[in-house]
């Protein structure tokens, strides 16, 4: 969707972060929803590949 | 049958599911989040849906509330490659999933005394600007922190705990780990929710001990006692979902926000702990705020311990 | 006064949830005292000292919840009490089910609401280029609060948008105003014919507060993050909303707000303008004017001013530097007699303390060079506050600059860095406090009553010196803004603080009482 294209739909908007800037826009009636975001957690190795070593040792 | 992908899987779990394979679970409690499934009587595994994943945890792929995907009375059969949801006809694919390093300790270099105690300034400082629930509004009280902004304390929970929290805390802080230990018995299981506070206050305590005592084995030869004791109440006094948080706190595992919160606090990783702590700070309501509260309590501990062992070298330790 | 206990078994609630239930029911007409917790011993031993244990105690365990009262049986009765909490779960399960529902990512939050086309990211800085990057991936436009993003990266997401035809403002972007949607730090505006894109937050909202303020409306404004015209970005974004503006049939007059750009990132827009079909209004502040006149844009001397030159233009009514007041000078004139009577002989010095960094960016600008003005954002290097002699002289602060801001809000949402400065930075020896007082949207609930206080707390510390102290103020913000323009003026007025119409009249009538005081009082 191109700038202009988005200057003639409804604005819905996704807020990540700052709940107070998603009450904002909720408060103007505007379509908005907030996501619970966390962190990523890190990981290393895949599941597949243990699950590999896993059967051999099997 | 409805497909979900697990994004991580908790390494602590891969083992337990190569052991128990093929076993049931019940589904225990659900949250929007998170669904937490018992194995046995007293092994907690915990489904989420965020990226965000604690120990015996599966964080997987799903847009939905896990309250509306589950099925309150729900079973679950246990494999290494999937599990098998069997009233919401949903299974889990594992095989594509990441796996979650549960060890709290990092390879990173520790923190100098200074840079410990700059660390937990920051904590500090910011969580006095906190809204004061739960346990916070002891926040002064049990930093000592010289400060004329006493929050108003109207939670009967910790107006009633703050003189046995401060007797815990001085008891850590003059090394008298007996009389610390006797004073859990009236902390553990203490406050709202499914974590009472105070649990999730010591918690913190746990963890911080169990990183000191793995720095330092040599000084720290109470910790391993200490922690399991303190988890072994709460399987009495607590109710489960508690008692299983304690039980991975005592051996050092907690979930990736607050183990990256740590690393933050205790770990020369670049990263500020205030970054962490404000997506801690949302759990639960209370939950975030008392374990933040426990950790800068436990900081000051640790940063006095780290003082004394420069100053008087390792002889002070020995005989700790 | 009758004491009963509800019990259930196997229940499990997030001490959120407990918490607003107990507030719930502490507010039942006839309700005295209420515990809700989980049957711990411990937790049973609270109740008992409250007094508010029961025999059904005995059969509870750690896995329970409870909920004990005592209440007035007149008024109220168990049933009633279980009924309450019943109810507020039960609606609690619907909310979530049907408004409250928070998706744990951008695609599951995409999937809850179909035909989402805007993302408003203020995560913190090291994990926000990620979420950017999926949602230009996935045709999202994207607001970018969040400022430690690298210049790598953002040049990187804004190509990306470039290329996808989205929006990619920022990092660091504080207001736009899509569709008539305030986002973030925005004012509440008119809608109307001036589209505006601006490199720096604050101006930008100064000049739609000013638009407004003259009768004039806003089609769209949309920000471009402040590094967007340094060399490295080269105006990615600050270019495709100018063309986006130029093809907008809603658009007809544009304004592009920002510091002045780098040079061949200005060519570039000149050249824009130089082939504009629609007005272009230019305030590049403090930038070189002849360059923007020789591409046919109206030069500006303030933010008031490409206001005034912008509404002008749409009106079809000549365009003329506005240097002055918007009262005549003499009443200025004598307003000023009236205020340095008050000062004494040693109190010179200015303080300038600002939430907006451009507003205090052009507060510099406009004083000139015939102040040395010490500050953490230096028109010249050795002008940086670590150069104060002694801590005396003049200081103009952005207080919303990362050094002040760390591990606490934006003095914008939270006035205590600023109450701060008050007391550690004003002393007898200042004769003027010059300050910002931004409302809107993102904006704290009544910033005028927090400079107030300080202004009352200020003077009542002087006093002591007999001494008084020139406070002069603008107020960023409409009528329309829920924190309210008159209301706002009159707590200042209240206090004996001067407010004026714009940023551009406040630092005017600081230039003339500080040029009245060196003649001596």
């Amino acid at each position: 969707m191109s700038v202009n294209d988005l200057f003639k739909k409804e604005l819905k908007v996704v807020n990540m972060g700052l709940k107070s800037f998603y009450n904002d826009v909720k408060s103007q009636d505007v379509s908005a929803i907030q996501v619970n975001w966390k962190p990523k957690a890190g990981g290393k190795k895949k599941m597949m590949d243990l699950l590999g070593k896993l059967n051999k040792s099997n | 049958m409805k497909q979900l992908t697990a994004l991580f899987v908790a390494d602590d779990l891969v083992s337990f599911l190569s052991e128990h394979e093929g076993q049931v679970a019940r589904s225990h409690s659900l949250y929007h989040h998170a669904a937490n499934l018992i194995v046995g009587d007293d092994d907690l595994i915990t489904i989420t849906s965020h990226d965000e994943i604690p120990p015996m945890g599966i964080a997987i792929d799903c847009s939905e509330s896990l309250m509306r995907l589950f099925k309150s009375d729900d079973k679950v059969i246990l494999n290494p490659e999937n599990l098998t949801v069997l009233n919401s006809e949903i299974q889990i694919d594992l095989c594509e999933a990441q796996i979650w390093d549960t060890d709290l300790l990092s390879d990173e270099e520790t923190l100098s005394v200074d840079a410990l105690s700059q660390k937990r300034t920051e904590l500090l400082t910011w969580l006095e600007k906190q809204p004061g629930v739960g346990l916070l509004p002891l926040l002064n009280r049990l930093t000592n922190n010289q400060t004329d902004t006493e929050p108003a304390n109207d939670n009967l929970y910790s107006r009633y705990i703050g003189a046995d929290l401060e007797k815990f805390t001085t008891a850590i802080m003059a090394s008298d780990w007996e009389g610390a230990l006797a004073l859990t018995d009236k902390l553990v299981g203490f406050g709202m929710g499914s974590t009472p506070s105070c649990d999730d206050f010591l918690m913190a305590y746990l963890l911080v001990f169990k990183v000191a005592e793995a720095l330092h084995p040599v000084h720290f030869p109470w910790v391993s006692h200490f922690n399991h004791t303190v988890a072994k109440k709460a399987i009495k006094q607590s109710p489960l979902i508690s008692a299983m948080m304690l039980r991975h706190a005592a051996n050092g595992k907690v979930s990736s926000s607050h183990q990256n919160l740590l690393r933050a606090c205790l770990f020369n990783n670049y990263e500020t702990p205030v970054v962490y702590a404000s997506q801690v700070i949302q759990y639960g309501a209370t939950s975030g705020a008392d374990f933040l509260l426990g950790l800068v309590c436990a900081l000051g501990w640790y940063q006095h311990v780290n003082t004394v062992y420069i100053k008087e070298g390792e002889e002070v330790w020995a005989l700790a | 006064m009758s004491l009963q206990t509800i019990v259930k078994r196997n229940a499990y609630y997030d001490s959120a949830t407990l918490l607003l239930l107990s507030r719930e029911l502490q507010k039942i007409a006839g309700v005295e005292d209420v515990l809700v917790g989980m049957g711990t011993d411990l937790n049973l031993n609270l109740a008992r000292d409250l007094n508010l244990a029961t025999s059904d105690f005995d059969t509870l365990t750690v896995n329970d919840l409870f909920i004990a009262a005592r209440f007035d049986e007149t008024k109220t009765s168990m049933e009633a009490i279980e009924q309450a909490f019943n109810d507020y779960l039960n609606k609690g399960a619907d909310t979530s089910e049907n408004e409250d529902y928070m998706p744990p990512s951008l695609r599951a939050a995409v999937q809850n609401m179909p035909g989402a086309n805007m993302v408003l990211v203020s995560l913190p800085g090291q994990f926000a280029a990620a979420e950017v990057e999926e949602a230009l991936d996935a045709g999202l436009h994207v607001m970018l609060f969040s400022d430690n993003v690298s210049v790598e990266e953002e040049l990187r997401l804004k190509q990306k948008a470039v290329e996808k035809g989205l929006l990619m403002m920022g990092p660091d972007c504080g207001t736009a105003i899509i569709n008539g949607v305030p986002l973030c730090f925005a004012n509440a505006v008119r809608r109307g014919k001036i589209g505006v894109v601006g490199a720096s937050g604050t101006g930008t909202q100064e000049v739609t507060v000013q638009v407004h303020r003259l009768g004039g409306g806003l089609s769209q404004v949309i920000g471009t993050g402040g590094r967007d015209l340094k060399e490295q970005i080269g105006g990615l974004m600050m270019i495709q909303s100018f063309e986006a503006l130029i093809a907008d049939p809603e658009t007809e007059v544009i304004v592009l707000i920002s510091k002045p750009p780098f040079p061949s990132v200005a060519e570039k827009i000149y050249t824009i303008a130089k082939n504009s079909p629609k007005p272009v209004v230019i305030d590049f502040i403090g930038g070189d004017r002849a360059a923007i006149e020789a591409s046919g844009a109206v030069a500006c001397i303030s933010l008031e001013d490409a206001a005034q030159k912008a509404v002008s233009v749409l009106n079809g009514q000549p365009v003329k530097d506005f240097t002055g007041f918007s009262v005549p000078e003499a009443e200025v004139d004598q307003m000023v007699e009236n205020v340095v009577a008050k000062l004494m002989s040693d109190q010179t010095e200015l303080r300038a303390l600002f939430t907006g960094g451009t507003l205090a960016d052009e507060a510099m600008k406009l004083l000139g060079d015939h102040y040395q003005i010490y500050s953490n954002i230096p028109l010249t290097p050795e002008m940086a506050i670590q150069n104060l002699p002694g801590g005396r002289g003049h200081i103009c602060l952005d207080l919303g600059e990362d050094e002040f801001t760390r591990g606490r809000p934006h003095p914008m949402i939270d006035p205590q860095t600023r109450t701060e400065f008050f007391e550690s930075h004003v002393d007898g020896h200042t004769a003027v406090i010059l300050v910002d007082v931004v409302l809107g949207f993102g904006s704290y609930v009544d910033p005028a009553g927090a400079v107030a206080d300080s202004v009352r707390e200020i003077r009542t510390r002087l006093a002591k010196e007999n001494k008084d102290v020139i406070v002069i103020a603008s107020v960023c913000g409409t009528d329309l803004d829920r924190q309210d323009l008159n209301k706002s003026i009159s707590t200042l007025e209240a206090e004996g603080i001067i407010v004026m119409p714009s940023n551009a009249q406040a630092v005017r009538l600081t230039d003339k009482v500080m040029q009245r005081m060196m003649k001596g009082v």
